[in-house]
C-alpha cells in the first residue's frame, strides 16, 4: 500500500543577508490515508517549513535540495512549476489551515466570497452550486445560521467560529491531505477541545491524512495516530504516538514529557530542557542536539557523528547517535 | 442607517469648523498685508497719473468699510461668501471677484482634476506591477523614473516642453485657447480647442502627480503583499493576475482613496506657476498677479479660500465613500446585524 | 557560506545605531545617493575656495557677458601641455555677425590655468545680523581667505560659462547651492523644533488638546502650501535685507511643513504612549519626563530622522519654487530658484543653453536626498525581512 504522502531527504536552506541559513535538513516523513501525523517541537524547529514546503509557500530566497522528494499520488510535487501543477497541491489536492484564521481570510471580501472563488477555481461548478455546497460545508463544520454568515465578512465572526469557517473553506475543495499549521495555538482551552473534536470527526468521514503542527504534546496526544519530533530543523524521533510518549528514546523527547508539569505532584518543581535552543545562524554540525544532551558521547561533543534515523522497533526511528547513548 | 447620516453629519460639521478655521487665516493673512485696499487702490491710480489726497484716501476707507474693527469685516466677508456667495470686489481692479474668477476657477478646476485622474489611471496599474514583479531592474528603474518625476520640479517640465515646442513646432502652446476663442461662449469648437492646448499643462501637473501616487501605491502594496491572507490566498491556489487584484490591490485601495484630497492639494499648490509659465488664464495665474505684482489681497484671499474649500469638500467626499467601501468602518457605522 | 563567530557575535550585540547604519551601508544606491549628496555638501561648504570669481556683481567679467561654458584642455593643434590650459577669446562684432557679440578664439594664444592662486576675499563664519532695533545688530568678522583652487592670470576661466551681466556661472552655482541648502536646513529644523511641540503634546496628552491641535493641523494642512507660501513672502517688505529676508524665507519653509511632520510626530506617540512597554515603565514608578526621554523619543528617533530627510527636498522644491517667481530670496543672495529665474526667456533657451546647468545640480541634488532618505527608511524599519 503506497503513502499518501512521502517526503524524502528533504533539506530547506534560506538565502538571507546574513548568509545561507539551515532551516530543515534530511527530513523524511509519511503519512497514509485516514491518519494524523503530528508534528510537534519548539518554535524554530522547521514545522512550518516543512509543511510549507509541501505546497511550495516558502518564500521566494528559499533553496530546495537536487534530491528532495515530496511524492503525492505518485508524483513529485516539489519538482512543481507550472501554474496548472501548482494549482493541485495549492488547495486542490492539499489543504492548509492556519493559526490565525483573521488574518487568513481578506478583510474586505465577504467569506462566501472567498469560499465560492476556492472551489470555482479547484472544480468545474457553476457559482450556484458552489454557494450551494459552502453553505453546506459551514454547517457540517457546526456554524450556526450558515446562509447568514455565508455573507459576512471575517471580522463580524467569533474566534472559534473563524477556526470553524477557515477548516470549512479549506475542506470545501475534498483535498486528500489537510496540513494544520498550529490551528489550536490562538484558540482558548474550550473552544480548542471543540476545533478538536471537530477535526477528528471530519478526519473520519472524509478519509483525509492530516499533518498537525503543534507544539503542546496534549493536544498531540488526543489527536495524532503517530508523531514525528523535529528540533532545529531535523527529524530526531518518529513513531507511533502511544510508543513515543510511553518509550521515548530521544533525549530531547524525553526532555519534553518530562518538562510537563505533573498533574498528581503540583507542588513539584519543573525540569526544563537544560541550555538555550542555538540560533539557526548557529547550527551544531553533526547532531543537532548535542550542545544540550545530558549525557553526550565523545563523538557526539565532537561533532562528527553519522546522522540518520535507525528503526529501534516497529515503526519508531531514532536519531542513530541515540542509539548507542541508549 | 441613522448610524450612517449621523456619521455623515458629524463629518459635514468637522468640514465646516476646519473651512471657518481657514477663513479666519485667510483673512487674517490679507489683513496683513501692509495698506489697506483703499490706499493701494488709490496708489494703483496714482501710478496712473492722477493726483490723490489723503483725504480720498480717508473717503475711500469709508466707502469700502475699512474702517470698521477686525472682526466685525471678518464676519462681514464670512457672511458674504455663505450667503450671498459673493466675495466682493477686486481691489485695484474694482470689478467683481466672482467676474473675474468663476469662469477661470472652473478651468483650473477642470485642469487640475483631469490631471489627478490621470495620474492615478497610470500610476495604480504600474504601481502593482512594480510592488508585483520579480524582476528587480524592472522595478528599479520604474522607482528611478517615479524619483525624476518627484524631483524635476514642475515649471521646469513645462518650461522644457516650451522650448522644444518653439523650435521644433515653432508654435508657442502658451495659453489655454487660441487666438479666435479667447473670449467667445462655450461651444463644441471651443471645447476642442480647449483640449488641444490643455493637455500641456495637464501633463505637466499630472506628471508629478503619478510619481507620488506611485510611490503611494508600490508602498502599500509591498505592505500588504507580506500579510498572512495573501499566502493563505496563495495556498489555496489563488495565482496570478486575480490574486493581485482581489487580495492586496483592493486592501490598498483603502489609503489611495484617503490621499485623494492630498494629492490634489499638491496638483492646486503647483499650479499656480504652471500657470504663469505657460500663461494660462485661470485662476492660478491670476493669484501670482494678485500676490506679485498688484498685492491685490481681496482677490488673492478669495482664490485662496476657494482651493482651500476645494480640498476640504473632496476630503469630506473622500471619508464618506471610504465608509461606504471599507466594510470594517461601514458595518462600524451602521451597526453589524 | 560560513558566517564567522566574530560577525556573529557582532551582529547579536549591536546597537540599534549600529544596526541602522550597517543596513543603509548595504543598500548600494543609497550609499552611492549619499557619497554624491555628501560630496556636493561638502562643495558647497567649499565654495569660497573653489570659485574663480565672486558670485555677486563685484566678480563680474565686463569682457565675457553671455558667455559659452570654457573648459580647459591638456591638448591641441599645438600639442600636449600637461597644464591645462584655454584659449584666448576676444569680443567682436561686426555685419557678418549681425552686430551681435561673438567671440573668436585665438588659438595661438594659451592661457595656463594655475592652482591655489589668489583672488577674490572669501570669508568663513561671517554674519552681519541686522535685526529690528539697533541694538541688537551684530557682526560675527569671520576669517577671510584669499585662496582658490584654480584660477588663470589674464582673461577668465568660465566653466559653466557666464550670464548676461558676465557673473560666472560656475561661482554662482556653487555659492547656490549652499544657499539653497542653508535656507533648506534652517528651514527643516524650524519646522522639527515645532512640529515636535505641538505634535508632541498633541499625541502625549490625547484627549481634547489632541483634538483641538489637530484640527488646527489640518486646517493648515489642507491649505495648498505654495499659495499660502507666496502669500505670506508677498508680506515681505522689499525694503528688508538679504540676510533678513534669507531669514524670512528658511521661517516660511518651517512653518508650512510642520503640520505634515507635527501629524507624524503625534501618530508614533499616540501609537507608542499605549505599548506596554510604557504601562510597564509608569507602573514601575518612572516619572513622565522619565518616560518620554528614555523610551518615547529613542522609539522614534530614526522615524524621525527620516522624516526630516525626506521633508528637505520639499524644501528645496518650495525654496526654487518661490524664488524663481521673484517671491522668494532676491539678489545678491542668490539660490538655485534665483538662478532659474533668468532660464526662462525664450532668447535664453535658444542661445544660451547653459543658464541650465543649475537645473542639473538641483535635480541631483533632490534626487540623491530622496534616494537617501529612501534607505534610511528601509535601514530603520525593523519589520524588513531584507
Amino acid at each position: 500500500m503506497s503513502h499518501l504522502l512521502e517526503i524524502n531527504n528533504l533539506d530547506v536552506k534560506f538565502d538571507t543577508d546574513e548568509g545561507r541559513i539551515t532551516a530543515i535538513e534530511n527530513v523524511s516523513l509519511t503519512l497514509d490515508q485516514g491518519k494524523v501525523l503530528g508534528i510537534v517541537g519548539e518554535s524554530g524547529s522547521g514545522k512550518s517549513v516543512t509543511a510549507k514546503s509541501i505546497m511550495q509557500l516558502n518564500p521566494g530566497n528559499t533553496i530546495y535540495n537536487e534530491n528532495a522528494e515530496i511524492i503525492i499520488d505518485d508524483e513529485n510535487v516539489i519538482k512543481f512549476t507550472s501554474k496548472n501543477d501548482l494549482k493541485k497541491i495549492r488547495g486542490g489536492k492539499v489543504s492548509m489551515i492556519f493559526q490565525e484564521p483573521m488574518a487568513s481570510f481578506a478583510p474586505a471580501i465577504k467569506i462566501g466570497h472567498q469560499m465560492v472563488e476556492q472551489l470555482m477555481l479547484h472544480k468545474t461548478m457553476g457559482k450556484g452550486e458552489a454557494k450551494n455546497i459552502s453553505i453546506d460545508m459551514l454547517n457540517r463544520v457546526g456554524i450556526a445560521d450558515a446562509e447568514k454568515r455565508f455573507n459576512q465578512y471575517a471580522f463580524e465572526l467569533s474566534g472559534g467560529m473563524r477556526q470553524r469557517a477557515m477548516i470549512a473553506m479549506a475542506l470545501s475543495t475534498m483535498p486528500k491531505l489537510l496540513l494544520a499549521d498550529e490551528p489550536t495555538t490562538a484558540l482558548d482551552v474550550t473552544i480548542q477541545a471543540q476545533v478538536i473534536n471537530l477535526m477528528k470527526d471530519i478526519i473520519k468521514e472524509f478519509n483525509m491524512g492530516v499533518i498537525f503542527i503543534t507544539h503542546d504534546l496534549g493536544v498531540i496526544a488526543q489527536v495524532a495516530d503517530d508523531v514525528a519530533v523535529m528540533y532545529l530543523g531535523s527529524v530526531v524521533e518518529r513513531g507511533p504516538v502511544n510508543d513515543i510518549l510511553k518509550n521515548p528514546k530521544h533525549p530531547y523527547t524525553r526532555g519534553l514529557l518530562n518538562a510537563l508539569p505533573d498533574i498528581n505532584n503540583l507542588d513539584a518543581p519543573l525540569k526544563p530542557i537544560p541550555g538555550n535552543i542555538p540560533s539557526p545562524l548557529d547550527r551544531p554540525t553533526g547532531c543537532v542536539f548535542r550542545t544540550r544532551c545530558p549525557d553526550p558521547t565523545h563523538e557526539c561533543k565532537e561533532g562528527s557523528i553519522e546522522m540518520g534515523l535507525i528503526e529501534v522497533s516497529p515503526g519508531h526511528w531514532v536519531d542513530q547517535c541515540c542509539v548507542n547513548c541508549g | 442607517m441613522i448610524n450612517f447620516i449621523q456619521f455623515t453629519l458629524t463629518r459635514a460639521f468637522l468640514a465646516i469648523v476646519t473651512l471657518l478655521i481657514v477663513c479666519f487665516i485667510v483673512f487674517s493673512l490679507m489683513e496683513l498685508v501692509p495698506g489697506t485696499c483703499a490706499e493701494r487702490y488709490l496708489a494703483f491710480k496714482n501710478t496712473q497719473g492722477s493726483q490723490i489726497t489723503y483725504e480720498e484716501i480717508v473717503a475711500e476707507k469709508k466707502k469700502l468699510g475699512l474702517d470698521k474693527p477686525f472682526l466685525y469685516r471678518y464676519g462681514k466677508w464670512v457672511s458674504d461668501i455663505v450667503v450671498r456667495q459673493d466675495f466682493g470686489d477686486s481691489c485695484i481692479l474694482r470689478i467683481s471677484i466672482n467676474e473675474l474668477l468663476s469662469g477661470r476657477f472652473v478651468l483650473s478646476l477642470t485642469i487640475a482634476i483631469t490631471a489627478l485622474i490621470f495620474s492615478y489611471l497610470i500610476a495604480i496599474p504600474v504601481g502593482i506591477i512594480s510592488a508585483s514583479t520579480k524582476y528587480v531592474s524592472l522595478d528599479q528603474t520604474l522607482k528611478f523614473i517615479s524619483y525624476l518625476g518627484i524631483a524635476l520640479p514642475n515649471f521646469l517640465v513645462a518650461l522644457c516642453i516650451m522650448l522644444f515646442m518653439t523650435v521644433y513646432f515653432g508654435d508657442t502652446m502658451t495659453g489655454l485657447f487660441s487666438q479666435e476663442y479667447e473670449n467667445v461662449p462655450w461651444s463644441m469648437a471651443r471645447v476642442r480647442d480647449f483640449l488641444s492646448r490643455a493637455w500641456l499643462p495637464i501633463f505637466v501637473l499630472g506628471w508629478n502627480a503619478t510619481a507620488f501616487a506611485l510611490q503611494t501605491v508600490r508602498a502599500l502594496m509591498l505592505d500588504e503583499n507580506d500579510k498572512l491572507y495573501v499566502m493563505a490566498a496563495r495556498a489555496r491556489g489563488i495565482s496570478g493576475m486575480s490574486l493581485l487584484w482581489r487580495y492586496p490591490a483592493k486592501h490598498s485601495l483603502g489609503p489611495v482613496i484617503n490621499s485623494i484630497g492630498f494629492d490634489l492639494n499638491r496638483i492646486f499648490s503647483a499650479l499656480p506657476i504652471v500657470a504663469l509659465i505657460l500663461i494660462l488664464t485661470e485662476a492660478g495665474a491670476l493669484l501670482i498677479e494678485a500676490l506679485a505684482r498688484s498685492n491685490d489681497q481681496q482677490l488673492a484671499g478669495a482664490i485662496i479660500f476657494l482651493l482651500t474649500a476645494t480640498i476640504v469638500f473632496v476630503n469630506f467626499v473622500t471619508d464618506i465613500i471610504l465608509a461606504i467601501m471599507d466594510p470594517r468602518i461601514r458595518k462600524g457605522v451602521m451597526g453589524g446585524n | 557560506m560560513e558566517i564567522s563567530s566574530k560577525k556573529k557575535e557582532a551582529y547579536y550585540t549591536a546597537t540599534q545605531m549600529q544596526l541602522v547604519r550597517t543596513r543603509f551601508f548595504g543598500n548600494k544606491s543609497a550609499m552611492i545617493a549619499g557619497s554624491i549628496l555628501l560630496f556636493m555638501i561638502v562643495c558647497s561648504l567649499f565654495s569660497g575656495f573653489l570659485s574663480p570669481y565672486d558670485p555677486t556683481i563685484a566678480g563680474r567679467d565686463k569682457d565675457y557677458e553671455n558667455g559659452a561654458p570654457q573648459i580647459p584642455i591638456f591638448w591641441d593643434e599645438n600639442g600636449f601641455s600637461p597644464r591645462p590650459f584655454l584659449h584666448t577669446l576676444t569680443k567682436y562684432r561686426g555685419a557678418d555677425t549681425n552686430f551681435r557679440w561673438v567671440y573668436k578664439t585665438d588659438t595661438e594664444k594659451r592661457r595656463y590655468v594655475y592652482f591655489f592662486v589668489k583672488g577674490w576675499e572669501y570669508k568663513f563664519f561671517n554674519y552681519s545680523i541686522n535685526l529690528p532695533g539697533k541694538a541688537l545688530d551684530f557682526k560675527i568678522p569671520g576669517i577671510a581667505f584669499e585662496t582658490h583652487l584654480f584660477g588663470v592670470d589674464e582673461g577668465g576661466i568660465h566653466i559653466f560659462g557666464t550670464d548676461k551681466a558676465g557673473k560666472d556661472l560656475f561661482s554662482r552655482t556653487l555659492s547656490a547651492i549652499y544657499i539653497s541648502l542653508a535656507v533648506g536646513t534652517l528651514g527643516v529644523f524650524i519646522s522639527f523644533v515645532l512640529s515636535l511641540i505641538i505634535g508632541g503634546i498633541s499625541g502625549y496628552y490625547g484627549g481634547w488638546i489632541d483634538s483641538l491641535l489637530q484640527m488646527f493641523t489640518d486646517a493648515i494642512r489642507t491649505v495648498p502650501p505654495i499659495p499660502l507660501f507666496m502669500c505670506l513672502a508677498a508680506f515681505a517688505p522689499l525694503e528688508w535685507s538679504s540676510e533678513l529676508r534669507f531669514f524670512f524665507i528658511s521661517c516660511l519653509l518651517g512653518l508650512i511643513s510642520w503640520p505634515t511632520l507635527a501629524r507624524r510626530v503625534r501618530t508614533h506617540l499616540l501609537s507608542e504612549r499605549s505599548q506596554e512597554y510604557i504601562l510597564a515603565a509608569q507602573l514601575c514608578g518612572a516619572s513622565s519626563t522619565h518616560i518620554i526621554a528614555r523610551h518615547l523619543l529613542p522609539s522614534f528617533t530614526s522615524y524621525i530622522i527620516v522624516d526630516l530627510v525626506i521633508s528637505f527636498p520639499y524644501m528645496l522644491l518650495s525654496e526654487t519654487a518661490l524664488s524663481f517667481i521673484g517671491l522668494g530670496l532676491r539678489e545678491p543672495v542668490n539660490s538655485l530658484g534665483v538662478l532659474l529665474q533668468n532660464a526662462t526667456k525664450a532668447d535664453v533657451l535658444l542661445n544660451y543653453q547653459w543658464y541650465f546647468i543649475p537645473v542639473f545640480f538641483l535635480v541631483v541634488l533632490i534626487l540623491t536626498f530622496v534616494y537617501v532618505g529612501d534607505g534610511l527608511r528601509d535601514a530603520a524599519d525593523p519589520h524588513k525581512t531584507k
